[in-house]
Protein backbone atom coordinates (compact mmCIF):
# COMPACT_ATOMS: atom_id res chain seq x y z
CA UNK A 1 0.00 0.00 0.00
CA UNK A 2 2.85 2.32 0.88
CA UNK A 3 5.51 1.05 -1.45
CA UNK A 4 5.29 -0.81 -4.64
CA UNK A 5 7.04 -4.12 -4.74
CA UNK A 6 9.76 -4.54 -7.36
CA UNK A 7 10.18 -8.28 -7.17
CA UNK A 8 9.36 -11.42 -5.27
CA UNK A 9 12.29 -10.85 -2.81
CA UNK A 10 10.75 -7.67 -1.54
CA UNK A 11 7.33 -9.11 -1.02
CA UNK A 12 7.93 -10.32 2.51
CA UNK A 13 9.55 -7.06 3.59
CA UNK A 14 6.87 -4.98 2.00
CA UNK A 15 4.10 -6.94 3.64
CA UNK A 16 5.81 -6.34 7.02
CA UNK A 17 6.06 -2.63 6.28
CA UNK A 18 2.44 -2.50 5.26
CA UNK A 19 1.42 -4.16 8.46
CA UNK A 20 3.26 -1.41 10.36
CA UNK A 21 1.92 1.50 8.30
CA UNK A 22 -1.37 3.23 8.04
CA UNK A 23 -3.01 4.73 5.03
CA UNK A 24 -2.23 8.42 4.84
CA UNK A 25 1.12 8.18 6.60
CA UNK A 26 2.95 9.43 3.52
CA UNK A 27 0.85 12.58 3.44
CA UNK A 28 1.78 13.18 7.06
CA UNK A 29 5.50 12.72 6.33
CA UNK A 30 5.73 9.26 7.81
CA UNK A 31 7.38 7.21 5.13
CA UNK A 32 8.92 4.70 7.52
CA UNK A 33 6.96 2.04 9.35
CA UNK A 34 5.65 3.13 12.73
CA UNK A 35 7.31 0.20 14.45
CA UNK A 36 10.49 -1.63 13.64
CA UNK A 37 12.84 1.31 13.72
CA UNK A 38 16.03 0.54 11.86
CA UNK A 39 18.18 3.03 13.69
CA UNK A 40 20.59 1.68 16.31
CA UNK A 41 20.35 4.79 18.40
CA UNK A 42 20.78 4.14 22.06
CA UNK A 43 18.42 6.19 24.08
CA UNK A 44 20.33 7.59 27.02
CA UNK A 45 19.04 6.33 30.32
CA UNK A 46 17.45 8.84 32.58
CA UNK A 47 19.65 10.28 35.30
CA UNK A 48 19.50 7.99 38.31
CA UNK A 49 17.78 9.56 41.24
CA UNK A 50 20.17 10.39 44.06
CA UNK A 51 20.02 7.51 46.52
CA UNK A 52 21.22 9.56 49.49
CA UNK A 53 19.09 12.29 50.96
CA UNK A 54 20.63 15.74 51.18
CA UNK A 55 22.82 16.22 54.23
CA UNK A 56 23.59 12.54 54.62
CA UNK A 57 27.23 13.05 53.69
CA UNK A 58 27.65 15.64 56.42
CA UNK A 59 25.92 13.30 58.83
CA UNK A 60 28.28 10.49 57.91
CA UNK A 61 31.28 12.73 58.52
CA UNK A 62 29.91 13.73 61.93
CA UNK A 63 29.26 10.12 62.84
CA UNK A 64 32.66 8.95 61.66
CA UNK A 65 34.47 11.67 63.58
CA UNK A 66 32.84 10.60 66.84
CA UNK A 67 33.56 6.89 66.52
CA UNK A 68 37.04 7.27 68.04
CA UNK A 69 35.94 9.17 71.18
CA UNK A 70 33.20 6.63 71.77
CA UNK A 71 35.69 3.79 71.39
CA UNK A 72 37.98 5.55 73.87
CA UNK A 73 35.13 5.88 76.36
CA UNK A 74 34.28 2.21 75.97
CA UNK A 75 37.89 1.24 76.64
CA UNK A 76 37.88 3.64 79.59
CA UNK A 77 34.88 1.90 81.13
CA UNK A 78 36.41 -1.53 80.54
CA UNK A 79 39.45 -0.34 82.49
CA UNK A 80 37.25 1.31 85.11
CA UNK A 81 35.33 -1.81 86.01
CA UNK A 82 38.63 -3.61 86.67
CA UNK A 83 39.34 -1.10 89.44
CA UNK A 84 35.90 -1.05 91.03
CA UNK A 85 34.73 -3.45 93.69
CA UNK A 86 31.44 -3.65 95.53
CA UNK A 87 33.11 -4.52 98.82
CA UNK A 88 29.98 -6.38 99.80
CA UNK A 89 29.56 -9.93 101.01
CA UNK A 90 25.92 -10.03 99.94
CA UNK A 91 25.43 -12.14 96.84
CA UNK A 92 22.53 -9.93 95.72
CA UNK A 93 24.63 -6.78 95.88
CA UNK A 94 27.51 -8.52 94.13
CA UNK A 95 25.28 -9.71 91.27
CA UNK A 96 23.75 -6.25 90.98
CA UNK A 97 27.22 -4.70 90.95
CA UNK A 98 28.37 -7.06 88.17
CA UNK A 99 25.24 -6.30 86.18
CA UNK A 100 25.90 -2.59 86.60
CA UNK A 101 29.50 -2.99 85.47
CA UNK A 102 28.36 -4.87 82.39
CA UNK A 103 25.91 -2.12 81.54
CA UNK A 104 28.50 0.59 82.21
CA UNK A 105 30.81 -1.04 79.66
CA UNK A 106 27.91 -1.25 77.24
CA UNK A 107 26.73 2.31 77.81
CA UNK A 108 28.86 4.10 75.21
CA UNK A 109 28.27 1.69 72.29
CA UNK A 110 24.58 1.51 73.20
CA UNK A 111 24.28 5.31 73.25
CA UNK A 112 26.08 5.53 69.90
CA UNK A 113 23.93 2.85 68.27
CA UNK A 114 20.71 4.27 69.69
CA UNK A 115 21.58 7.76 68.46
CA UNK A 116 22.33 6.44 64.99
CA UNK A 117 19.13 4.44 64.95
CA UNK A 118 16.80 7.07 66.35
CA UNK A 119 18.16 10.12 64.52
CA UNK A 120 18.11 8.52 61.07
CA UNK A 121 15.68 11.09 59.75
CA UNK A 122 16.91 14.00 61.81
CA UNK A 123 19.17 16.88 60.87
CA UNK A 124 22.95 16.34 61.27
CA UNK A 125 23.05 18.89 64.08
CA UNK A 126 20.52 16.90 66.10
CA UNK A 127 22.60 13.75 65.76
CA UNK A 128 25.76 15.66 66.66
CA UNK A 129 24.04 17.07 69.72
CA UNK A 130 22.96 13.67 71.02
CA UNK A 131 26.38 12.16 70.35
CA UNK A 132 28.11 15.06 72.11
CA UNK A 133 25.75 14.69 75.07
CA UNK A 134 26.66 11.02 75.27
CA UNK A 135 30.35 11.89 75.39
CA UNK A 136 29.70 14.33 78.23
CA UNK A 137 27.52 11.96 80.27
CA UNK A 138 29.56 8.79 79.87
CA UNK A 139 32.99 10.09 80.84
CA UNK A 140 34.75 7.20 82.66
CA UNK A 141 35.32 9.12 85.88
CA UNK A 142 36.78 6.18 87.85
CA UNK A 143 39.70 5.97 85.42
CA UNK A 144 40.16 9.72 85.16
CA UNK A 145 40.05 10.25 88.93
CA UNK A 146 42.52 7.40 89.44
CA UNK A 147 44.78 8.93 86.82
CA UNK A 148 44.59 12.34 88.47
CA UNK A 149 45.35 10.82 91.87
CA UNK A 150 48.34 8.97 90.42
CA UNK A 151 49.61 12.16 88.80
CA UNK A 152 49.18 14.04 92.08
CA UNK A 153 51.06 11.34 93.96
CA UNK A 154 53.82 11.36 91.35
CA UNK A 155 53.99 15.16 91.52
CA UNK A 156 54.16 15.09 95.32
CA UNK A 157 56.89 12.44 95.33
CA UNK A 158 59.15 14.32 92.89
CA UNK B 1 2.30 -0.61 75.38
CA UNK B 2 2.86 -0.50 79.11
CA UNK B 3 5.05 -3.62 79.26
CA UNK B 4 8.33 -1.96 78.29
CA UNK B 5 8.07 0.89 80.85
CA UNK B 6 7.03 -1.60 83.53
CA UNK B 7 9.94 -3.97 82.90
CA UNK B 8 12.38 -1.09 82.93
CA UNK B 9 10.77 0.35 86.06
CA UNK B 10 11.83 -2.85 87.84
CA UNK B 11 15.35 -2.60 86.41
CA UNK B 12 15.64 1.05 87.39
CA UNK B 13 14.42 0.11 90.87
CA UNK B 14 17.33 -2.34 91.04
CA UNK B 15 19.62 0.50 89.97
CA UNK B 16 18.33 2.40 93.04
CA UNK B 17 19.27 -0.33 95.51
CA UNK B 18 22.96 0.53 95.75
CA UNK B 19 22.57 4.33 96.00
CA UNK B 20 19.92 3.95 98.73
CA UNK B 21 22.12 1.47 100.54
CA UNK B 22 25.00 3.95 100.32
CA UNK B 23 22.85 6.76 101.68
CA UNK B 24 21.87 4.65 104.66
CA UNK B 25 25.25 3.12 105.42
CA UNK B 26 27.86 5.72 104.50
CA UNK B 27 27.03 8.33 107.20
CA UNK B 28 27.37 5.65 109.87
CA UNK B 29 30.68 4.49 108.46
CA UNK B 30 31.98 8.05 108.28
CA UNK B 31 30.80 8.70 111.84
CA UNK B 32 32.52 5.53 113.03
CA UNK B 33 35.83 6.70 111.56
CA UNK B 34 35.43 10.19 112.98
CA UNK B 35 34.82 11.96 109.68
CA UNK B 36 31.07 12.35 110.08
CA UNK B 37 31.25 15.99 109.01
CA UNK B 38 32.62 15.01 105.61
CA UNK B 39 29.67 12.94 104.42
CA UNK B 40 29.20 13.82 100.73
CA UNK B 41 25.46 14.39 100.96
CA UNK B 42 25.18 16.05 97.56
CA UNK B 43 26.78 13.09 95.81
CA UNK B 44 24.66 10.60 97.73
CA UNK B 45 21.46 12.42 96.85
CA UNK B 46 22.56 12.82 93.21
CA UNK B 47 23.22 9.08 93.06
CA UNK B 48 19.62 8.43 94.10
CA UNK B 49 18.14 11.10 91.85
CA UNK B 50 20.01 9.99 88.72
CA UNK B 51 18.09 6.74 87.99
CA UNK B 52 14.77 8.46 88.68
CA UNK B 53 15.56 11.38 86.39
CA UNK B 54 16.89 9.11 83.64
CA UNK B 55 13.83 6.87 83.84
CA UNK B 56 11.51 9.85 83.42
CA UNK B 57 13.61 11.21 80.54
CA UNK B 58 13.59 7.82 78.80
CA UNK B 59 9.84 7.58 79.32
CA UNK B 60 9.35 10.98 77.69
CA UNK B 61 11.82 10.38 74.86
CA UNK B 62 10.34 6.99 74.02
CA UNK B 63 6.76 8.20 73.95
CA UNK B 64 5.07 7.50 70.62
CA UNK B 65 7.90 5.27 69.40
CA UNK B 66 7.61 1.55 68.59
CA UNK B 67 8.35 -0.88 71.45
CA UNK B 68 11.86 -1.75 70.23
CA UNK B 69 12.88 1.90 70.07
CA UNK B 70 11.40 2.49 73.53
CA UNK B 71 13.35 -0.48 74.91
CA UNK B 72 16.50 0.86 73.27
CA UNK B 73 16.05 4.27 74.87
CA UNK B 74 15.40 2.68 78.28
CA UNK B 75 18.45 0.42 77.93
CA UNK B 76 20.70 3.36 77.17
CA UNK B 77 19.26 5.30 80.09
CA UNK B 78 19.76 2.35 82.44
CA UNK B 79 23.34 1.85 81.26
CA UNK B 80 24.04 5.57 81.67
CA UNK B 81 22.51 5.41 85.14
CA UNK B 82 24.90 2.66 86.24
CA UNK B 83 27.86 4.42 84.61
CA UNK B 84 27.04 7.62 86.46
CA UNK B 85 26.65 5.69 89.72
CA UNK B 86 30.15 4.26 89.35
CA UNK B 87 31.35 7.78 88.67
CA UNK B 88 29.78 8.90 91.97
CA UNK B 89 31.41 5.99 93.78
CA UNK B 90 34.80 6.98 92.39
CA UNK B 91 34.16 10.62 93.32
CA UNK B 92 33.23 9.72 96.90
CA UNK B 93 36.40 7.68 97.22
CA UNK B 94 38.46 10.52 95.77
CA UNK B 95 37.14 13.23 98.08
CA UNK B 96 37.07 11.11 101.21
CA UNK B 97 39.28 12.68 103.87
CA UNK B 98 42.11 10.55 105.26
CA UNK B 99 41.06 8.35 108.17
CA UNK B 100 43.11 8.82 111.34
CA UNK B 101 42.85 6.73 114.47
Amino acid sequence: MVRSSDGPDDELGDSDDEALSWAGDEEQGRAAPRLGSTSDEVVPAAEPAPSEPPGSRRRSVVTGALVVPYLAITVGWILAVQQLSSGSVSIFTEVLWQFGEFLAMLAAPAWFAATLSLTRDSRPLVRLGWLALGLAVLVPWPVILRLLAALQTAGGAS
Amino acid sequence: MIVVPLVFAVLFALALVMPVSDLLALPEVYAFYGIGDAVPWAVLVAAIATPVVLYVLALLLGRGRPPFARALVFTVALAASFALYFGYVALVAAIQPPITF
